[in-house]
């Protein structure tokens, strides 16, 4: 039976692989990028709480409309709400204001402020609307769809290679941690205690390392191999055509982006 | 000779000497092999023929000028297969895989799109375009890294190991690869242990051992000389090696399963 570390590693391969999906027509990839930029910024900046939920909101339609699989799309604005929540439980404690009620921890008096209160739902809200916004676009196109986006953007042409070069081997080498990691398990025949573990995890992060090097050695002479120019790699990405939905989603980014900006929501 | 390697000798920082006065040369039409055991020097003396190393002393000539003196440029006249294709593959798709070294030669994405159709069709890789290249077996790996070379149409084909890791259908279209090739004039140079491979396809073949070329000549009389391969650890073909047991009724040396037939169709119509 494979380790809780060798089956994690497994599906955190599975979750960064199930995003590389091929580019989907449906949109323009450098105007989702934008309107991504653009909806998680003025979400993340914003006061109050409309925005925010408007924006969840909207995410929710997007998955929708394009049919993505919206349960595995929920587990992270979820888990980004859960990880918010923990970090800003202090608000309440710390701020100063009216008063909701004290709480007493021995000679510790703490007192629960309304305004701590709102700034903490506020701060969940806009962190969970932000990831919930980024995720929908994530899952519509793909991690090779935003890098497509991206250079459609005019990101330097060696930072789109290496961008997709993560996108392949992330989920390589995560693999093969897992491989490592269950060959060197099944070699382990009696029971051990955590250090011991932590001296095999340790293991593995080293031939890792050397295998990664070995890996990038050998890469960086097959992309020699088929590069021609002296200056590299210069050519430009096909553009991809401008549709009405891309229209609309670009107008509707640049309202909420307006809206924001003069302070009605 | 298209392709020149005089006399080579390379060292990796703080390793041991690799190549030690290695050489070797393929003309147009022409599939040279080199064999040898695993930690010879043959993959590094490919990366050396292909520009891809520096070597501390020797020369590679292509088409009788230094080919450090035309480099990057040359590298549109070598294509180099690597071992293993996950080593090759870097891009996100079998479609950006191809047009890679397209898109630097060809200005207009027209021709390029058209260009990736035609490859892609001739390998047998059409309805795999969008799909990135680690999600395929090592076989269709292989067609794809043929591919991605092939499209650009180098002059000279630099093989390493091909048929590694390969079932029996696809080192058969690996075989047909390397006919197509010598056909269409290029030089073909193929680094492998594969004797089997090697005797089917190659036209001339080196032994290296130790970084060392210690012989070259044509296939058959390299193949056949069993002592010279066992200097090099290295097995005559399995024909080769059965003929052993037929050799006091045989005249000729047969190096592959069709050769053998046809010596011993012969020395059975000579009995009649």
């Amino acid at each position: 039976m494979k380790s809780l570390t060798a089956r994690f590693l497994e599906i955190l391969a599975a979750t960064v692989d199930s995003l590389n999906i091929g580019l989907n027509p449906t949109f323009n990839p450098t105007i989702v990028v934008v309107s991504a930029l653009i909806l998680t910024g003025t979400v993340a900046f914003s006061k109050g709480f409309t925005l925010p939920v408007l924006i969840l909101v909207v995410s929710v339609v997007l998955i929708l409309l394009t049919r993505s699989p919206i349960r595995t799309w929920c587990k992270i604005p979820l888990l980004i709400s859960v990880w918010a929540t923990m970090v800003s439980v202090p608000l309440p404690f710390i701020t100063s204001g009216q008063v909701i009620t004290h709480m007493s921890l021995g000679w510790i008096k703490l007192e629960f402020t309304r305004e701590g209160l709102d700034m903490m739902v506020t701060f969940v809200s806009r962190v969970a609307a932000a990831g919930a916004i980024f995720t929908s676009f994530a899952f519509i196109m793909g991690w090779r769809g935003i890098v497509r986006g991206l250079e459609g953007l005019r990101i330097p042409r060696e930072l789109g290679l290496l961008l997709n070069l993560s996108i392949i081997h992330i989920p390589l080498f995560l693999r093969e941690a897992a491989k490592m990691l269950s060959a060197r398990e099944s070699r382990i025949v009696r029971k051990i205690r955590l250090k011991e573990v932590w001296g095999v995890l340790s293991t593995v992060v080293g031939d890792l390392l050397l295998r990664s090097y070995e890996r990038t050695w050998t890469l960086e002479k097959a992309i020699r191999a088929r590069t021609f120019t002296p200056t590299g790699l210069s050519w430009k990405t096909p553009s991809a055509a401008v549709g009405i939905r891309d229209l609309l989603l670009l107008s509707f980014s640049l309202w909420i982006l307006i809206v924001a900006v003069l302070g009605m929501v | 000779m298209l392709l020149r390697v005089e006399n080579i000798y390379f060292k990796y920082p703080g390793g041991i000497e690799v190549l030690k006065g290695a050489n070797f040369s393929a003309d147009k039409g022409e599939v040279v092999a080199v064999i040898g055991p695993n930690g010879s020097g043959k993959t590094t003396l490919l990366l050396i023929a292909a520009g891809l190393l520096e070597p501390q002393k020797g020369l590679v000539l292509l088409g009788e000028k230094p080919l450090r003196e035309q480099l990057p440029q040359a590298r549109k006249r070598i294509g180099l297969v690597f071992q293993e294709p996950d080593d090759q593959l870097f891009n996100p798709t079998i479609y950006d895989e191809i047009s890679f070294a397209l898109r630097q030669l060809l200005s207009c994405e027209g021709e390029v799109d058209k260009k990736v159709r035609q490859v892609a069709e001739e390998f047998n890789l059409t309805g795999l375009l969008s799909r990135p290249p680690y999600r395929l077996s090592v076989g269709e790996k292989r067609r794809v890294t043929f591919a991605s070379v092939l499209a650009y149409e180098p002059d000279v084909l630099l093989l390493d190991e091909p048929t590694a890791n390969l079932s029996g259908k696809y080192v058969e279209e690996t075989e047909q690869i390397v006919s197509h090739a010598r056909d269409a004039g290029k030089a073909v140079v193929i680094v492998s242990h594969d004797v089997e491979f090697v005797a089917k396809v190659s036209d001339r073949v080196y032994v290296i051992k130790d970084g060392s070329v210690v012989g070259g000549s044509n296939a058959k009389s390299i193949l056949s000389d069993e002592s010279l391969l066992s200097l090099a650890d290295m097995r005559p073909p399995l024909v080769l090696q059965t003929l052993r047991v037929l050799k006091p009724m045989l005249r000729d040396y047969p190096l592959t399963i069709k050769d053998l037939a046809e010596v011993t169709c012969a020395r059975a119509y000579g009995d009649q």
